[in-house]
C-alpha cells in the first residue's frame, strides 16, 4: 500500500487532507510539525509527503531540504502545501526540491489526483 | 536628634500616604487602560487577518536583527526558529559580535554559510566595521555578519545598515518567539502605515516554560522565587503597564528583545546609542524627540498579542546587574533629553509622560529605600507608633499586592497561557511574597544604578566624542 | 502623626475587599472558562468527523450533510467556528458543501442582519463571513463598511471584497483609501488585486484623480495586475507628476509591466538628480524591463556613490541571465585603482555573483 505523510499544524486542514487520502486508498499519518515529520519519515518511510511551508518550529521549505540532503529519503515525493502564492515563494518552494506546489484555498479533491499523479508518474 | 527627626516625620507621613497612593493609582489606571484596550482586541482576534496578511504581496517585509556574543550553544537553533517564523516576506540577520566562542563557527557548519564580498552601505555611524558577511549555500535568506566586538547596539546599527527589508526587528539571540509573533507586531504599520514608525512587543520569563525546536509549547511557571516574581512583574509591568502607555500614545519604553522600527526612520535618528546604557528606552525617547520636533504625525504602538520568550534571571546576583543597568540607563535618558521635561513643544510625552517616569521609575527606589530608615529611626527614638507604622506598610503593600492580583486577572480573561491552577496559585503566591523582600531589593539595586551614572557622568560626556566608522569613500569592503 | 489612623484603615479595608474580589474573578473566570472549554469539546469530538466527511466530499448520500444541518443550536455553536474556518481554507466541491451547511443554519441571514449592527465585533464578522462564504451578491451591501468608523471593520470589509472578487467593488474600494476614515493603503491595494483585470478601468480612471494618494494606489495595482493598456498613463505620472510618491509608484508599475518602450523613461528616472526613492525603484524596474539598453544602464549605476543602489543594480543584474551576466563579468575585469568609479563597480559586480552563485536572488 502506498503511504503518504501530511504535515500541517491546522489540525482542521491535517485531519481533512489525512481523510480525503485515507478514503482514496492511501495508508496516512500524520505530523505536527517539522520535526515530527522528519522522524515519521525515518521511521516508516512513505512515499509521499504533503508539506505545509508555514509551520512553527521548522518550516516544510526546511523540512523538504532536509530530505532531499539525506540520500536514504531523497526519493520520497514532495507537496508543498501552502497559503503563500506569490512567484518567490513558488520559486523558494521548488528551489528547495518540492515535486508539486498547492495553493490554498485548495481543492481536497484535486490534491488527490495531484497525489495520484505524482505516483503515477515516479512509477514509470 | 528626636525633634529633628520628628519634625521630617511630621512633614513626611502625609507625602509618603500621597506618594503610595499616587504611584500604585497611576498604574492601577494604566491596567485599566489596558485591560479595556485587551477587551477590544479580544474581540477583534477572531478575524485578525493573519492568513491574508501572509499572501498580501504589500506587506511590509522585515529583517530581524539578532546580535550573537558567544551564544554558540544556542544561536543554530535560535536562527531556524527565526526563519521558521509564519511571515511572508522575512530576511534573518545575525550579528557575531566578536564572540570569544565558536558562535560564528557554528553557524557556517549549521547553514553552508559562503563568504560574500558584501558592500556596506551608508547609513548609521558605526564603531567598527564588518569582517565578513555570510550567506548560506543553499540560497535562504539569512545573512550572517562577523565583526570585531563593539557591543550590542553598534552590532544592531551594523545590522541596520546591511538590512535590505522595510522594517528592522531588533531581538536578542535568546529571544524565542511565537510563531505569529512577527505577524502581530507589525500589524500597526499595516493598519496605520502613514504613521507608525515603531512598535514594541510583549516580553515574558521563559524559564519554566518547555521549549522544543525553539519554540514554545508549554507555558509554565518557573523554581525559585526570584524567577516567579519576575513572571509577575513582567505581566504588570511590561504587559499591562506597557499597554496602558501605549494607549495613552505616549510609550517610552520598547524592549530590546522585541521592537520593530522603519529602516528608514531608524537610520534618520541616527540608529542606537552605543554609548548609552539604556540604548532601548533611549532611542525610543529620540524618535519621539525627533518626530515632534519636526512636526511629523507619527505612532508608537505597543502590541500585546505577540509574544517573545526571554530567560529572565534567576539569581539575585545577575539579576541585581540586570536592575543597577535599568536604572542607570533611564537616569542617563532623562538626563539626556532632559530639554523635554514639562515641555509643551513635547506635548504628551513632555508633560506627562517624562514627569511620570522622573517622579514614580526614578523616584521610586529613594522614597522606598530611604523612608524605611526614617521610620526605623522614629521607631528607635520612639516618635513613630510601632502600630501605626504597621498599618502604614499593610495599607501600602495591600495595594501593590492589589495591582498584581488585577494584572493577573486581566491576564487570565484576556490571553490565560498558563494552563495550570497549580501555576496560577503559585503566581499568586509570588505577588504576595514581592512586597516583603523583592521590592526592596529591585529599589536598594536601582540607587546602586542611579549612583553610577551620577558617578559615571563625567565618562559618559566624555565618549560622546565618537570616533565613528563610516566613510563614504573609497568603498568599503568586507574583505 | 498627622495621618489619622482611620484614613490607614479605610485603605486596608479597601485594599482587602478589592483583592478579595479580584481573587474571587481570577478562579471564577478561569473556572467556567474551563468548564466551557470542555464542554465544547465534548459536543465537537463526535461531529468533527462528520464535518470532515463533507468537506472532502465524502458524502455520497449527503447523510452526513442532513445531520450536520440539523443540529441543535448548542452543537452548532461548538462546531460552528470549525466549519467557517475551514470554509475559507477550501474551494471548489469542498467549498460549496461546507457553504451550504453554514447556510442552512442561518448564517447569511444572521450576516446579512449583522452587517448592521451596533456592535463593531459582530460588523466585523458579518463581512467575514459573507467572504468566506462568497456570497458575490451580497458584494453591493458591504460597500458601506468601508467607510465605518472602526478601522477594523473596515479592513475586514475591504478583504471579503477582495475575497468575493466583485469588480463592481473596484471604485469604492478606489475612494475608501482615503478620507478620515480610510482603509488601510495595503489592505486596500489587495483587495483591488484580486479582483484582477476587472478592476483596471477604475483603476486607470483614479490615475488622474486629483488625490495624490489614489494616483499612487492605482499605479501600484496596475503594475502588478500587468495592466499593460495603462502604461501610457503610467508613462506620464513617471515622468511628471508633482508628487514623488506617485512618480515612484508609477515608475514601479512600469517596471512591472516590463514594456521594452519604456526603457528610455525608466533610465531617466534612475538618473542622478532624483530622489533615492525614485532611483531605487527605477533599477528594480530596469532590471525586469530586461533590455540591452537596461542592462548597460544598470551597469553604470553599480558605481554609483549611493551604494545600496550600486548593490541594487548589481543584484538585478545577475538576474538577468546572460546579458547580465557579461555586463557583471566585463565589470570585474577592470583594472584596479583605474578610477574609484570602476572600483566600486568592480566589487559590487563580485558582490552580486558571489550572491548569484549560491542561488540567492534578489526580490
Amino acid at each position: 500500500m502506498t503511504a503518504v505523510l501530511v504535515v500541517d499544524d491546522d489540525p482542521d486542514i491535517r485531519d481533512l487532507v489525512a481523510f480525503k487520502l485515507g478514503q482514496a486508498g492511501y495508508e496516512v499519518e500524520t505530523a505536527a510539525d517539522g520535526a515530527s515529520a522528519l522522524a515519521a519519515v525515518a521511521a516508516s518511510r512513505p512515499d509521499v509527503a504533503v508539506l505545509d511551508v508555514t509551520m512553527p518550529g521548522m518550516s516544510g521549505i526546511d523540512v523538504c531540504r532536509t530530505l532531499r540532503s539525506d540520500p536514504a529519503t531523497a526519493s520520497v515525493l514532495v507537496v508543498m502545501l501552502t497559503a503563500r502564492a506569490q512567484e518567490g515563494d513558488v520559486e523558494e518552494g521548488f528551489g528547495a526540491g518540492a515535486d508539486d506546489y498547492v495553493v490554498k484555498p485548495f481543492s481536497p479533491r484535486e490534491l488527490v489526483s495531484r497525489v495520484d499523479a505524482l505516483l503515477a508518474r515516479a512509477r514509470r | 536628634m528626636k525633634s529633628v527627626v520628628l519634625a521630617v516625620l511630621n512633614g513626611t507621613d502625609w507625602a509618603m500616604l500621597v506618594y503610595f497612593l499616587a504611584i500604585n493609582s497611576s498604574y492601577a489606571g494604566l491596567i485599566l487602560l489596558a485591560a479595556h484596550e485587551f477587551h477590544r482586541r479580544a474581540q477583534t482576534r477572531s478575524y485578525a487577518g493573519h492568513e491574508d496578511d501572509l499572501v498580501n504581496p504589500f506587506t511590509p517585509s522585515v529583517t530581524v536583527i539578532m546580535p550573537a556574543y558567544n551564544e554558540e550553544a544556542g544561536i543554530v537553533q535560535a536562527v531556524k526558529a527565526m526563519m521558521s517564523l509564519r511571515y511572508p516576506r522575512l530576511e534573518v540577520m545575525v550579528v557575531v559580535d566578536g564572540s570569544k566562542d565558536n558562535t560564528l563557527g557554528v553557524l557556517q557548519e549549521a547553514f553552508d554559510l559562503v563568504d560574500v564580498p558584501m558592500v556596506v552601505p551608508t547609513g548609521i555611524e558605526t564603531r567598527v566595521p564588518p569582517k565578513a558577511v555570510y550567506a548560506p549555500g543553499n540560497g535562504s535568506p539569512l545573512v550572517v555578519v562577523a565583526k570585531e566586538n563593539s557591543g550590542r547596539a553598534d552590532s544592531l546599527n551594523l545590522g541596520a545598515n546591511l538590512a535590505t527589508m522595510d522594517l528592522v526587528c531588533f531581538v536578542d539571540a535568546d529571544s524565542i518567539l511565537d510563531s505569529e509573533a512577527l505577524l502581530n507586531v507589525v500589524k500597526p504599520f499595516v493598519d496605520d502605515p502613514e504613521r507608525v514608525v515603531a512598535t514594541g512587543g510583549v516580553v515574558r520569563a521563559a524559564n519554566g516554560c518547555t521549549i522544543v525546536d525553539g519554540r514554545v509549547v508549554r507555558v509554565g511557571m518557573p523554581q525559585g522565587w526570584i524567577a516567579r516574581i519576575q513572571v509577575v512583574e513582567y505581566l504588570r509591568a511590561f504587559l499591562l503597564g506597557r499597554a496602558g502607555w501605549s494607549k495613552l500614545q505616549s510609550l517610552l519604553i520598547i524592549s530590546g528583545a522585541f521592537g520593530v522600527f522603519r529602516r528608514d526612520v531608524l537610520i534618520e535618528v541616527g540608529g542606537l546609542d552605543a554609548t548609552c546604557i539604556g540604548e532601548d528606552a533611549e532611542l525610543v525617547v529620540r524618535v519621539h524627540r525627533y518626530m515632534r520636533e519636526n512636526g511629523r504625525r507619527y505612532r508608537i504602538a505597543f502590541v500585546s498579542e505577540p509574544v517573545s520568550w526571554t530567560e529572565v534571571p534567576a539569581s539575585a546576583r545577575v539579576l541585581a546587574r540586570q536592575r543597577r543597568r535599568w536604572a542607570r540607563g533611564l537616569a542617563e535618558v532623562l538626563w539626556r533629553h532632559r530639554v523635554m521635561m514639562l515641555n509643551p513643544r513635547y506635548g504628551r510625552i513632555g508633560l506627562f509622560a517624562f514627569p511620570w517616569f522622573l517622579l514614580f521609575e526614578f523616584g521610586a527606589p529613594f522614597v522606598e529605600v530611604l523612608g524605611t530608615p526614617i521610620v526605623l529611626l522614629g521607631l528607635v527614638l520612639n516618635v513613630v507608633n510601632l502600630y501605626f507604622a504597621l498599618l502604614f506598610v499593610i495599607a501600602a503593600f495591600g495595594y501593590g499586592f492589589l495591582l498584581s492580583l488585577t494584572s493577573l486577572a486581566v491576564e487570565e480573561l484576556s490571553f490565560h497561557r498558563y494552563p495550570d491552577w497549580h501555576d496560577l496559585f503559585t503566581a499568586v503566591a509570588a505577588a504576595f511574597i514581592e512586597n516583603f523582600w523583592y521590592r526592596q531589593l529591585v529599589g536598594v539595586w536601582g540607587l546602586q544604578g542611579i549612583w553610577a551614572a551620577l558617578r559615571g557622568h563625567e565618562a559618559v560626556w566624555g565618549e560622546m566624542t565618537r570616533r565613528g566608522f563610516t566613510k563614504e569613500e573609497p568603498l568599503e569592503v568586507t574583505r | 502623626m498627622n495621618v489619622p489612623l482611620s484614613v490607614i484603615f479605610a485603605a486596608i479595608a479597601a485594599d482587602a475587599f478589592l483583592i478579595l474580589a479580584c481573587s474571587a474573578l481570577v478562579v471564577a473566570t478561569r473556572a467556567s472558562r474551563l468548564k466551557a472549554e470542555r464542554r465544547t469539546a465534548a459536543r465537537l469530538g463526535p461531529l468533527r468527523p462528520l464535518l470532515l466527511e463533507v468537506a472532502a466530499e465524502d458524502d455520497p448520500e449527503g447523510e452526513s450533510l442532513r445531520r450536520l444541518q440539523g443540529l441543535g443550536d448548542e452543537d452548532w455553536a461548538a462546531l460552528a467556528p470549525v466549519a467557517i474556518g475551514l470554509v475559507g481554507k477550501v474551494r471548489g466541491g469542498a467549498k460549496e458543501a461546507l457553504a451550504s451547511l453554514i447556510d442552512a443554519h442561518g448564517s447569511t441571514g444572521w450576516a446579512f442582519r449583522a452587517l448592521f449592527s451596533r456592535r463593531a465585533s459582530e460588523r466585523a464578522r458579518a463581512a467575514e463571513m459573507i467572504g468566506s462564504l462568497g456570497h458575490v451578491e451580497l458584494a453591493p451591501r458591504l460597500l458601506p463598511l468601508l467607510k465605518d468608523r472602526r478601522t477594523d471593520v473596515r479592513i475586514v470589509a475591504a478583504r471579503a471584497l477582495g475575497q468575493l472578487r466583485s469588480p463592481a467593488a473596484a471604485s469604492g474600494l478606489i475612494e475608501a483609501a482615503v478620507g478620515r476614515h480610510p482603509v488601510p493603503r495595503g489592505i486596500a491595494a489587495h483587495a483591488l488585486l484580486r479582483i484582477g483585470v476587472p478592476a483596471c478601468p477604475a483603476l486607470t480612471a483614479a490615475l488622474s484623480s486629483a488625490d495624490w494618494n489614489l494616483r499612487s494606489l492605482a499605479a501600484d495595482v496596475l503594475g502588478r495586475i500587468g495592466a499593460l493598456s495603462s502604461a501610457g498613463e503610467l508613462g506620464k505620472l513617471a515622468g511628471s507628476d508633482p508628487v514623488l510618491a506617485v512618480r515612484v509608484s508609477a515608475v514601479g508599475a512600469l517596471g512591472r509591466l516590463g514594456l521594452p518602450g519604456w526603457t528610455g523613461e525608466l533610465v531617466q528616472a534612475a538618473g542622478r538628480q532624483h530622489e533615492p526613492q525614485l532611483r531605487e525603484v527605477a533599477v528594480e524596474a530596469l532590471g525586469s524591463v530586461g533590455t540591452p539598453e537596461a542592462a548597460k544602464a544598470l551597469g553604470l549605476l553599480m558605481a554609483d556613490p549611493d551604494l545600496r543602489l550600486g548593490a541594487r543594480a548589481a543584484a538585478r543584474l545577475a538576474r538577468l541571465g546572460p546579458l547580465g551576466r557579461a555586463v557583471l563579468e566585463q565589470a570585474t575585469a577592470a583594472r584596479k585603482a583605474s578610477s574609484s568609479e570602476a572600483t566600486r563597480a568592480a566589487t559590487q559586480a563580485r558582490a552580486a555573483l558571489a550572491l548569484a552563485a549560491i542561488g540567492r536572488v534578489a526580490r
